[in-house]
């Protein structure tokens, strides 16, 4: 396999955060919403549809890298993942550093995957801490959810 | 109550090994409004009354 040269025109793909934490309960795996765009150069995302998708966008089919960065509320009890989904199945999971009190518990997942025109990913959060547990929100230790695209 | 409590109100003898990726019971939340649902139940006890698999 070949990577493309990147494209003239500079950086595809989006970059999402949010704005507010969001509440995961027990076991639960649960797909995290995204509210702001800090890039998202061609439709990748919607603020108001389907807010935890980034769908790939007609004309983009290829490889992408995933990425995606989650921080969880201080909190000592049990485990807490970060997972990585296409079109609803599990594409990889990422064990993130262990549960602690007074700080918060965070890590990164990421894969490169080749995705098809209309295929969605997203970015799905899990702890089993024995009741709800945010992930947070904000620009600054706040979650976010990112695909770069690197060639057809 | 939380989907996850009424399980375990059905059936106490349940840990966190049994809702792990490698358990028997999956639950799971697409934040699109529907709320919490079953994704997987391979228990070998049926699922409480009042429950159902899949999104509602």
């Amino acid at each position: 396999m070949k990577w493309q040269a990147p494209a003239a025109s500079g950086f595809v793909g989006c970059s999402l955060t949010k704005s507010a934490n969001q509440s995961i309960s027990n076991v639960t795996n649960t797909a995290i919403t995204f509210d702001t765009e800090l890039e998202d150069t061609d439709g990748f995302h919607s603020t108001v549809t389907n807010t935890s998708r980034i769908t790939i966008p007609a004309g983009k089919a290829g490889f992408y890298l995933i990425s995606g960065q989650i921080n969880y509320a201080s909190n000592a009890t049990g485990v807490r993942h970060g997972n990585i989904y296409k079109n609803g199945s599990h594409l990889s999971v990422a064990w993130l550093s262990g549960a602690a009190n007074g700080d918060w518990t965070g890590g990164s997942v990421s894969q490169i995957v080749e995705l098809a025109v209309n295929d969605y990913v997203e970015l799905f959060a899990y702890q089993n801490s024995g009741g709800n547990v945010n992930v947070n929100g904000g620009t600054t230790y706040g979650c976010a959810f990112q695909v770069q695209y690197l060639g057809a | 109550m939380s989907l996850y409590d009424e399980i375990i109100e059905a059936y106490p003898e349940l840990t966190d090994v049994d809702f792990s990726r490698q358990g028997t019971i999956g639950l799971r939340n697409d934040s699109d409004g529907v709320g919490d649902y079953i994704e997987k139940w391979d228990y070998s006890k049926p699922i409480p009354e009042g429950l159902s698999l899949g999104k509602p």
